[in-house]
Protein backbone atom coordinates (compact mmCIF):
# COMPACT_ATOMS: atom_id res chain seq x y z
CA UNK A 1 0.00 0.00 0.00
CA UNK A 2 2.41 2.69 1.09
CA UNK A 3 6.15 2.54 1.52
CA UNK A 4 7.49 1.64 4.99
CA UNK A 5 8.55 4.57 7.19
CA UNK A 6 12.29 5.06 7.55
CA UNK A 7 13.21 5.98 11.12
CA UNK A 8 16.67 7.62 11.43
CA UNK A 9 19.03 5.36 13.41
CA UNK A 10 20.97 6.96 16.26
CA UNK A 11 23.97 4.69 15.70
CA UNK A 12 24.51 4.18 19.45
CA UNK A 13 25.71 0.63 20.09
CA UNK A 14 25.96 -1.48 23.19
CA UNK A 15 27.82 -4.73 23.84
CA UNK A 16 26.58 -7.55 26.04
CA UNK A 17 29.10 -8.51 28.72
CA UNK A 18 28.54 -12.27 28.52
CA UNK A 19 27.92 -13.12 24.84
CA UNK A 20 29.81 -10.09 23.45
CA UNK A 21 27.22 -9.39 20.72
CA UNK A 22 26.61 -5.82 19.55
CA UNK A 23 23.09 -4.43 20.14
CA UNK A 24 21.76 -1.08 18.90
CA UNK A 25 19.77 1.37 21.00
CA UNK A 26 16.65 0.67 18.92
CA UNK A 27 16.83 -3.07 19.61
CA UNK A 28 17.04 -2.36 23.35
CA UNK A 29 14.04 -0.02 23.18
CA UNK A 30 11.79 -2.92 22.00
CA UNK A 31 11.34 -4.44 25.48
CA UNK A 32 10.72 -2.22 28.54
CA UNK A 33 13.53 -3.90 30.50
CA UNK A 34 17.16 -3.58 29.36
CA UNK A 35 18.46 -7.02 28.38
CA UNK A 36 20.51 -8.60 25.64
CA UNK A 37 18.08 -9.96 22.97
CA UNK A 38 20.38 -12.94 22.31
CA UNK A 39 21.31 -14.36 25.70
CA UNK A 40 19.06 -12.35 28.04
CA UNK A 41 21.92 -11.00 30.24
CA UNK A 42 21.04 -7.66 31.84
CA UNK A 43 24.45 -5.96 31.92
CA UNK A 44 25.53 -4.10 28.77
CA UNK A 45 28.52 -1.95 27.99
CA UNK A 46 28.47 1.13 25.72
CA UNK A 47 30.75 0.81 22.70
CA UNK A 48 32.87 3.93 22.06
CA UNK A 49 31.49 5.74 18.97
CA UNK A 50 33.71 5.93 15.89
CA UNK A 51 34.20 9.69 16.12
CA UNK A 52 37.61 11.33 15.88
CA UNK A 53 38.04 13.32 19.07
CA UNK A 54 40.23 16.42 19.15
CA UNK A 55 41.96 16.98 22.48
CA UNK A 56 44.34 19.69 23.62
CA UNK A 57 47.51 18.48 25.36
CA UNK A 58 47.29 20.83 28.29
CA UNK B 1 82.39 40.16 30.50
CA UNK B 2 83.85 36.71 30.07
CA UNK B 3 82.55 33.16 29.68
CA UNK B 4 84.58 30.09 30.66
CA UNK B 5 83.14 26.64 30.04
CA UNK B 6 83.83 24.29 32.96
CA UNK B 7 82.24 21.12 31.65
CA UNK B 8 79.96 20.02 28.84
CA UNK B 9 78.45 16.50 28.88
CA UNK B 10 75.73 15.67 26.38
CA UNK B 11 72.81 17.83 27.41
CA UNK B 12 74.32 19.59 30.42
CA UNK B 13 76.60 22.59 30.51
CA UNK B 14 78.44 24.26 33.39
CA UNK B 15 80.11 27.60 32.72
CA UNK B 16 81.36 30.70 34.52
CA UNK B 17 79.99 34.10 33.52
CA UNK B 18 82.10 36.91 34.98
CA UNK B 19 81.88 40.69 34.87
CA UNK B 20 78.07 40.96 34.95
CA UNK B 21 75.53 42.07 37.53
CA UNK B 22 73.09 39.74 39.30
CA UNK B 23 70.01 41.07 37.41
CA UNK B 24 71.72 40.30 34.11
CA UNK B 25 72.57 36.74 35.14
CA UNK B 26 69.04 36.27 36.45
CA UNK B 27 67.57 37.55 33.20
CA UNK B 28 69.57 34.97 31.24
CA UNK B 29 68.48 32.23 33.65
CA UNK B 30 64.78 33.17 33.41
CA UNK B 31 64.79 33.55 29.64
CA UNK B 32 66.35 30.11 29.19
CA UNK B 33 63.55 28.61 31.27
CA UNK B 34 60.52 30.49 30.06
CA UNK B 35 61.13 32.26 26.77
CA UNK B 36 63.30 30.13 24.50
CA UNK B 37 60.82 28.45 22.13
CA UNK B 38 60.66 24.64 21.97
CA UNK B 39 58.58 22.08 20.13
CA UNK B 40 55.94 20.11 22.00
CA UNK B 41 52.73 18.29 21.07
CA UNK B 42 49.70 20.53 21.51
CA UNK B 43 46.79 18.91 19.63
CA UNK B 44 45.85 15.25 19.41
CA UNK B 45 43.22 13.61 17.17
CA UNK B 46 42.20 10.42 18.92
CA UNK B 47 41.04 7.70 16.54
CA UNK B 48 40.98 4.73 18.85
CA UNK B 49 41.76 4.35 22.54
CA UNK B 50 40.79 1.11 24.24
CA UNK B 51 43.58 1.40 26.81
CA UNK B 52 43.15 1.76 30.57
CA UNK B 53 44.03 5.49 30.52
CA UNK B 54 41.50 8.05 29.37
CA UNK B 55 42.06 10.30 26.32
CA UNK B 56 42.97 13.53 28.14
CA UNK B 57 45.51 11.80 30.37
CA UNK B 58 47.28 10.22 27.39
CA UNK B 59 47.39 13.52 25.48
CA UNK B 60 48.72 15.27 28.59
CA UNK B 61 51.55 12.73 28.77
CA UNK B 62 52.26 13.12 25.04
CA UNK B 63 52.47 16.88 25.47
CA UNK B 64 55.22 16.46 28.05
CA UNK B 65 57.47 14.35 25.78
CA UNK B 66 60.55 16.47 24.83
CA UNK B 67 61.00 16.84 21.06
CA UNK B 68 64.18 17.82 19.21
CA UNK B 69 63.69 21.38 18.01
CA UNK B 70 64.93 23.25 14.98
CA UNK B 71 64.35 26.95 15.58
CA UNK B 72 65.47 28.01 12.10
CA UNK B 73 62.91 26.00 10.14
CA UNK B 74 59.77 26.59 12.16
CA UNK B 75 57.97 29.72 13.34
CA UNK B 76 56.00 30.47 16.45
CA UNK B 77 52.28 30.30 15.59
CA UNK B 78 51.90 33.99 16.54
CA UNK B 79 54.49 34.91 13.92
CA UNK B 80 53.30 32.59 11.15
CA UNK B 81 51.41 34.14 8.22
CA UNK B 82 48.87 31.33 7.93
CA UNK B 83 46.92 32.44 11.03
CA UNK B 84 45.00 29.19 10.94
CA UNK B 85 43.95 27.34 14.05
CA UNK B 86 45.73 24.14 13.12
CA UNK B 87 48.78 25.70 11.50
CA UNK B 88 50.56 25.05 8.23
CA UNK B 89 53.80 23.37 7.27
CA UNK B 90 55.83 26.26 8.64
CA UNK B 91 54.53 26.20 12.15
CA UNK B 92 53.33 22.66 12.82
CA UNK B 93 54.74 19.10 12.71
CA UNK B 94 52.60 15.97 12.85
CA UNK B 95 53.18 12.56 14.42
CA UNK B 96 51.32 9.30 14.16
CA UNK B 97 51.04 6.59 16.75
CA UNK B 98 49.41 3.20 16.18
CA UNK B 99 50.15 0.46 18.70
CA UNK B 100 48.12 -2.67 19.34
CA UNK B 101 48.81 -5.26 22.00
CA UNK B 102 48.38 -8.80 20.70
CA UNK B 103 48.69 -11.73 23.06
CA UNK B 104 50.81 -10.18 25.81
CA UNK B 105 51.16 -6.84 27.64
CA UNK B 106 52.75 -4.09 25.59
CA UNK B 107 54.10 -0.72 26.70
CA UNK B 108 53.65 2.27 24.40
CA UNK B 109 56.85 4.32 24.41
CA UNK B 110 57.60 7.85 23.20
CA UNK B 111 59.68 6.22 20.45
CA UNK B 112 56.46 4.85 18.92
CA UNK B 113 55.54 8.39 17.85
CA UNK B 114 56.43 8.46 14.16
CA UNK B 115 57.27 11.97 12.96
CA UNK B 116 56.47 13.27 9.48
CA UNK B 117 59.85 15.03 9.55
CA UNK B 118 62.81 13.35 11.24
CA UNK B 119 64.23 16.70 12.42
CA UNK B 120 61.52 16.99 15.03
CA UNK B 121 61.27 13.68 16.87
CA UNK B 122 61.15 12.53 20.49
CA UNK B 123 64.46 13.35 22.18
CA UNK B 124 64.21 10.26 24.38
CA UNK B 125 62.67 7.10 22.91
CA UNK B 126 61.97 5.12 26.06
CA UNK B 127 59.49 7.32 27.92
CA UNK B 128 56.51 5.06 28.77
CA UNK B 129 53.15 6.53 27.74
CA UNK B 130 50.61 3.83 28.59
CA UNK B 131 50.55 0.07 28.99
CA UNK B 132 48.24 -1.94 26.75
CA UNK B 133 46.72 -5.27 27.67
CA UNK B 134 45.47 -7.98 25.34
CA UNK B 135 43.63 -6.59 22.28
CA UNK B 136 43.83 -2.96 23.44
CA UNK B 137 44.78 -0.42 20.84
CA UNK B 138 45.96 3.18 20.78
CA UNK B 139 45.69 5.04 17.48
CA UNK B 140 46.13 8.79 17.22
CA UNK B 141 47.57 11.69 15.28
CA UNK B 142 49.45 14.37 17.22
CA UNK B 143 50.40 17.91 16.14
CA UNK B 144 53.35 19.70 17.67
CA UNK B 145 54.05 23.41 17.57
CA UNK B 146 56.58 25.87 18.94
CA UNK B 147 55.78 27.49 22.24
CA UNK B 148 57.35 29.08 25.28
CA UNK B 149 57.64 27.88 28.87
CA UNK B 150 55.58 30.93 29.89
CA UNK B 151 52.50 29.38 28.33
CA UNK B 152 52.83 25.78 29.55
CA UNK B 153 55.57 23.83 31.33
CA UNK B 154 55.82 21.32 28.46
CA UNK B 155 57.52 24.05 26.42
CA UNK B 156 60.29 24.47 28.98
CA UNK B 157 63.51 23.40 27.21
CA UNK B 158 65.48 22.73 30.41
CA UNK B 159 65.20 20.52 33.44
CA UNK B 160 67.67 22.74 35.35
CA UNK B 161 68.65 26.37 34.81
CA UNK B 162 70.49 27.68 37.87
CA UNK B 163 73.44 29.77 38.91
CA UNK B 164 75.39 30.48 42.08
CA UNK B 165 77.92 33.09 43.07
CA UNK B 166 81.62 32.27 42.76
CA UNK B 167 82.73 31.49 46.34
CA UNK B 168 85.87 32.97 47.89
CA UNK B 169 87.31 30.78 50.67
CA UNK B 170 90.39 31.91 52.58
CA UNK B 171 92.15 30.49 55.63
CA UNK B 172 94.50 32.44 57.83
CA UNK B 173 96.77 29.52 58.78
CA UNK B 174 98.64 31.55 61.42
CA UNK B 175 95.50 31.71 63.60
CA UNK B 176 94.44 28.10 62.86
CA UNK B 177 95.09 25.35 65.45
CA UNK B 178 94.93 22.48 62.95
CA UNK B 179 91.98 20.62 64.59
CA UNK B 180 90.67 19.48 61.21
CA UNK B 181 86.96 20.01 62.00
CA UNK B 182 86.43 22.10 58.88
CA UNK B 183 87.72 19.21 56.75
CA UNK B 184 85.41 16.80 58.57
CA UNK B 185 82.21 18.86 58.43
CA UNK B 186 82.42 20.40 54.98
CA UNK B 187 79.72 18.67 52.85
CA UNK B 188 81.52 19.52 49.62
CA UNK B 189 85.14 18.58 50.49
CA UNK B 190 86.38 22.12 50.01
CA UNK B 191 89.25 21.62 52.49
CA UNK B 192 91.99 19.07 52.91
CA UNK B 193 94.87 18.73 55.37
CA UNK B 194 98.39 19.51 54.19
CA UNK B 195 101.29 19.66 56.63
CA UNK B 196 98.85 19.61 59.61
CA UNK B 197 96.97 22.71 58.44
CA UNK B 198 93.81 22.90 56.31
CA UNK B 199 94.14 24.12 52.73
CA UNK B 200 91.47 25.04 50.21
CA UNK B 201 91.55 22.37 47.51
CA UNK B 202 88.14 22.75 45.88
CA UNK B 203 87.00 26.35 46.23
CA UNK B 204 84.50 26.25 43.36
CA UNK B 205 82.36 23.53 45.03
CA UNK B 206 81.65 25.62 48.11
CA UNK B 207 77.94 26.28 48.65
CA UNK B 208 78.49 29.05 51.26
CA UNK B 209 76.79 26.90 53.92
CA UNK B 210 79.23 28.14 56.64
CA UNK B 211 79.40 24.74 58.40
CA UNK B 212 83.19 25.08 58.61
CA UNK B 213 82.92 28.37 60.50
CA UNK B 214 80.18 26.97 62.74
CA UNK B 215 82.36 24.04 63.82
CA UNK B 216 85.61 26.00 64.04
CA UNK B 217 86.68 26.19 67.73
CA UNK B 218 88.43 29.55 67.28
CA UNK B 219 86.44 32.76 67.40
CA UNK B 220 86.61 34.80 65.19
CA UNK B 221 87.31 31.95 62.80
CA UNK B 222 90.47 32.05 60.66
CA UNK B 223 88.25 30.83 57.79
CA UNK B 224 86.76 33.63 55.71
CA UNK B 225 83.85 32.76 53.39
CA UNK B 226 82.56 35.37 50.97
CA UNK B 227 81.47 35.54 47.35
CA UNK B 228 82.29 37.48 44.21
CA UNK B 229 79.20 39.53 43.39
CA UNK B 230 80.06 39.79 39.70
CA UNK B 231 80.92 36.20 38.86
CA UNK B 232 78.33 33.42 38.38
CA UNK B 233 78.62 29.68 37.89
CA UNK B 234 75.75 28.55 35.66
CA UNK B 235 74.43 25.01 35.31
CA UNK B 236 72.08 24.40 32.38
CA UNK B 237 70.59 20.96 31.72
CA UNK B 238 68.56 20.60 28.54
CA UNK B 239 65.73 18.06 28.18
CA UNK B 240 67.07 17.10 24.75
CA UNK B 241 65.26 19.67 22.60
CA UNK B 242 68.44 21.59 21.85
CA UNK B 243 72.01 21.38 23.11
CA UNK B 244 72.50 23.50 26.25
CA UNK B 245 74.98 25.83 24.54
CA UNK B 246 72.39 26.64 21.86
CA UNK B 247 69.87 27.48 24.59
CA UNK B 248 72.22 30.04 26.11
CA UNK B 249 72.85 31.62 22.69
CA UNK B 250 69.12 31.86 21.95
CA UNK B 251 68.46 33.35 25.39
CA UNK B 252 71.02 36.07 24.74
CA UNK B 253 69.39 36.86 21.37
CA UNK B 254 65.98 37.16 23.05
CA UNK B 255 67.38 39.40 25.79
CA UNK B 256 68.93 41.63 23.14
CA UNK B 257 65.60 41.86 21.30
CA UNK B 258 63.79 42.80 24.49
CA UNK B 259 66.23 45.55 25.44
CA UNK B 260 66.08 46.91 21.86
CA UNK B 261 62.30 47.17 22.04
CA UNK B 262 62.52 48.98 25.39
CA UNK B 263 65.03 51.45 23.94
CA UNK B 264 62.76 52.06 20.93
CA UNK B 265 59.74 52.69 23.13
CA UNK B 266 61.79 55.07 25.26
CA UNK B 267 62.88 57.01 22.19
CA UNK B 268 59.26 57.41 21.08
CA UNK B 269 58.16 58.76 24.45
CA UNK B 270 61.14 61.05 24.76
Amino acid sequence: MGTAEEKPTTGIEYECISCKEKVTAEQLAITPEIKCPICGYRVLKKVRPQIVKHIKSR
Amino acid sequence: MKITILEQNGNSLRFVLSGVSAPFANAIRRIIMAEVPTMAIDDVMMFENTSAMFDEMITHRLGLVPLTTDLDTYLLPEECDCESEFGCNNCRVSFTLDVKAEAELKMVYSGDLIPENADVSPAVKKIPIVRLANNQRLKLEAYARLGKGLEHAKWQPVSASTYKFMPIVEIDTKKCDGCGDCVKYCPKNVFSIEKLKPVVQNEINCTLCMECIRHCPIEPSPIKISHDKKTFIFYIESTGSMPASKLVKEAVKILERKTQSVIEQYKKVK
